[in-house]
This record gives C-alpha cells, sequence and structure tokens, in this order.
C-alpha cells in the first residue's frame, strides 16, 4: 500500500515537470516565431532650419543718432534724428511699429496737448543729416504728428504691410514741442507748465514675423 | 478584499486629479499663437529737457531775484513828484528772448489827486547814476505808462539769459497834486501772441 501511493506521487510529480517543460518550450517557440517575422524600413531626410527675424538701428550717414542730448526746448522747436532702421535678418517681417515711452510723469510726456510729440518721415535715399534734406523721395510714415503720451501706451503703424529682408529704411525721427501759449509773470509759471521739465525717451522699433504660411511639395 | 479595493480607488482619483491639474497647467502656461510668433525691436534713448522764460523786476543790482512784483512809491507834493526811481528786470530764464511785456499798475491816494499821472520808464545801457540821474551809456525809451493800468511789449529787455536791463522810473503829473502814487511794476514774457520767446528752431543732429 505505501509502495502504491509512493509510485502514484512520483507520477505526479513527474506529470507537473512535464506540463511545465511543455509550457516553457511553447513559449519559446512562440516568441522565436516572432522574432524570425519579416522586417521592412524606408528612410528620408529633411534639412530643416529655422528663420531669423532682426532689427538693427544705426545713425544716419552724418547723424549723431541714438542716444542724445536735447536741451532747452521751448515751443515750436523741432529736433530732427536720423537714423537707418535695417530688417536684416532672414525672415521678412510685417507691422513695423514705434512706441515710445518717457521716463519720470510731468507734462512732457503725459499732456497729450501740450506734450512732446514724435514724428516720421521715410526717404529713398540717405539723408543729408546737416540740411535735413531727402534727394529722394519723402514719405510720411504712420500718423503725421503722435503725442508721446500716445505712444507710450499705443505705439503708431509705420509699416502696415511686409518689411522685406534686407531692407533699409532712411528715417527722420522728429521730436517737437508744439506751439503753445504760456505765459510767466514776474517769474511765476503757470500751474500746469511746460517749462523746466525733462525725460528720457526711449524709442522702440518693433517688427512680427512674416504670416506663417503652408507649403505643399 | 475591501480595503483593496478601497486603495485602487483612491489611487485612481489621485491620478485623475493629478491629470487634470496638469491639463489646467498646460492650458495655462501655453501661449497663444500670436504670442508664439517672433518678433523683433531696435530702439534709442534721448534725454530731452524744455526751456524756461521768465523776467523778474527787482530793486537789487545783483544776484537772482525772487519771483514777484515791484511796488515803487512816489509821492506827489506841491512842489512837483518825487524824484526817479531805480530798478532791473532780470532774464532768470534758461531760453533767449526778443522782448518783454512790461505792465504798470498806478493808483494815487490823498488829499488832493485831481488830473492825471503818468510813469516813464527808460533804459541805460549801462548802470544809472542814481544820484545825478543820469546813464553812462545809451538810454531807451521803453514807454509811457497812465491810467490805471497799462502794458506795453517792448523789445528793450533783458533778451540773453542771466542779462539785466537798468531802467528809471519817472512820474509826470498834469497838475499839482498832494498824493502818494503807488506803481506796481509787473514783467511778463509769453510763449505765444505775441512771442516774446526767441523764435522757434528746427535743428538736425
Amino acid at each position: 500500500m505505501a509502495a502504491h501511493a509512493a509510485h502514484t506521487s512520483e507520477r505526479r510529480s513527474g506529470r507537473t515537470a512535464f506540463a511545465i517543460a511543455f509550457v516553457a518550450v511553447a513559449v519559446a517557440l512562440t516568441g522565436a516565431g516572432a522574432y524570425a517575422g519579416l522586417n521592412a524600413t524606408a528612410t528620408g531626410t529633411a534639412s530643416v532650419s529655422s528663420g531669423t527675424l532682426s532689427l538693427t538701428l544705426a545713425a544716419g550717414s552724418g547723424s549723431a543718432g541714438f542716444p542724445q542730448t536735447i536741451t532747452n526746448m521751448a515751443p515750436g522747436d523741432v529736433i530732427n534724428t536720423y537714423v537707418d532702421l535695417s530688417n536684416g535678418a532672414t525672415m521678412a517681417g510685417q507691422a513695423l511699429t514705434l512706441g515710445v515711452t518717457g521716463s519720470g510723469s510731468t507734462t512732457l510726456t503725459t499732456n497729450a496737448t501740450k506734450g512732446l510729440e514724435v514724428s516720421v518721415n521715410q526717404c529713398s535715399v540717405a539723408w543729408t543729416a546737416t540740411t535735413g534734406v531727402c534727394s529722394g523721395t519723402t514719405t510720411p510714415l504712420g500718423t503725421a504728428s503722435d503725442p508721446v503720451a500716445t505712444l507710450a501706451s499705443t505705439p503708431t503703424t509705420l509699416v502696415s504691410g511686409s518689411v522685406a529682408t534686407s531692407t533699409t529704411y532712411h528715417l527722420q525721427v522728429s521730436l517737437t514741442l508744439p506751439n503753445q501759449s504760456e505765459t510767466t509773470v514776474n517769474g511765476v509759471t503757470p500751474t500746469t507748465t511746460i517749462q523746466g521739465l525733462s525725460t528720457t525717451l526711449t524709442y522702440t522699433f518693433s517688427e512680427n514675423q512674416r504670416t506663417a504660411t503652408t507649403t505643399n511639395e | 478584499m475591501d480595503r483593496v479595493k478601497r486603495g485602487a480607488t483612491a489611487t485612481a482619483v489621485a491620478l485623475l486629479t493629478a491629470a487634470v491639474s496638469a491639463l489646467v497647467a498646460a492650458l495655462l502656461v501655453t501661449p497663444t499663437p500670436a504670442s508664439a510668433a517672433v518678433a523683433a525691436s531696435a530702439g534709442g534713448t534721448a534725454w530731452v529737457g524744455s526751456a524756461t522764460w521768465s523776467v523778474i523786476p527787482t530793486s537789487s543790482t545783483t544776484g537772482t531775484p525772487s519771483a514777484g512784483a515791484l511796488t515803487l512809491t512816489y509821492s506827489l507834493g506841491l512842489l512837483g513828484p518825487s524824484g526817479p526811481q531805480y530798478f532791473d528786470v532780470v532774464n532768470t530764464g534758461t531760453h533767449a528772448l526778443v522782448s518783454t511785456d512790461y505792465t504798470l499798475n498806478l493808483s494815487v491816494s490823498g488829499l488832493l489827486s485831481l488830473g492825471s499821472t503818468s510813469v516813464t520808464l527808460t533804459s541805460c545801457s549801462t548802470t544809472w547814476n542814481t544820484s545825478a540821474n543820469t546813464c553812462g551809456g545809451t538810454t531807451t525809451l521803453i514807454g509811457t505808462f497812465s491810467g490805471g493800468s497799462s502794458s506795453i511789449d517792448s523789445t528793450d529787455a533783458p533778451l540773453a539769459s542771466a542779462s539785466r536791463v537798468h531802467i528809471q522810473a519817472t512820474v509826470s503829473t498834469s497838475i499839482l497834486q498832494v498824493a502818494t502814487l503807488t506803481v506796481v511794476a509787473n514783467t511778463s514774457v509769453s510763449s505765444a501772441s505775441p512771442r516774446d520767446v526767441s523764435a522757434a528752431t528746427t535743428t538736425n543732429q
């Protein structure tokens, strides 16, 4: 009886071992079959480079350009500065604007009527900076004259369309203290005066990239 | 078994919460297409200062006067008005001028104040000898002021910044009076109509 039980136990162990071995072989064969499947690839290359957008500002020929110091401006005075603005990168731009902000908070930069005004003219060739003469064609850019009080928050659009690459704009940037009546009596100025004030103006020309394109090729 | 289920549920809720948070954060941080566009800028700066324009009358012959009008007092007696008085007008502004507006307010008070009274302003190119009432240089008539208040816009003025003009103020009466004449001298400069400030300029630089 005991011998029979031992024999039965041995037979069960043998079956279990066989089953495990069978499963292992099956799994191995299945895996081998997968790795042995056919594989095909095709490749291509594309050289991709991104464009660059760049604006540079330089003094116009014969002009001091920026930065500059302007003292003792009186009503009606105009200061013309000549600069060359270039779009010199690989990508065209669009929507060229000019914003002007002033340091401090005085009538010069906060009063749209009495404060400083800026206007921009373009010459098709370089300006003669010493005389302010354009020997080519003069084109006003933007509105005739914008108060700094406005330009500080709302830049004026100089070129609404495309700004081509390798384009240089020869610009006359005019700063004006508008004519106005202000009377000083016995050394006493009016309450809201334009006199004896100062500010540092920051001119910022900006453009956006050209309109994005979709190309099928 | 229930403990295992509760743990799995809590884990799932945590994962879902994290995913939603990440999505919201991504939406907030992701720029709009417009701001994602490339932009370029260039600029420059300019320091700008505005001028001042001012002329002040003063009885002092030196220094920078304080702001304010100048008051002169004359005696109008039986022997005639008292002698001339002298004052300067000083350009205390930073800007050059082409003229100055002189305004004199005349008021007479006293026992007998009939007839008319006037004041004449005369400048001297050098300094007045106030004792002898003489000018060592050239005299120029600025004008004669009469009535209560009158003004004269004159080019005989301290045109350059920090310059001064020496003025003699002489009183005349039409008939003898016994009274006191008070003259308040005012000077004013305007940037328009008429423009006392020198002409506007256009500078190319």
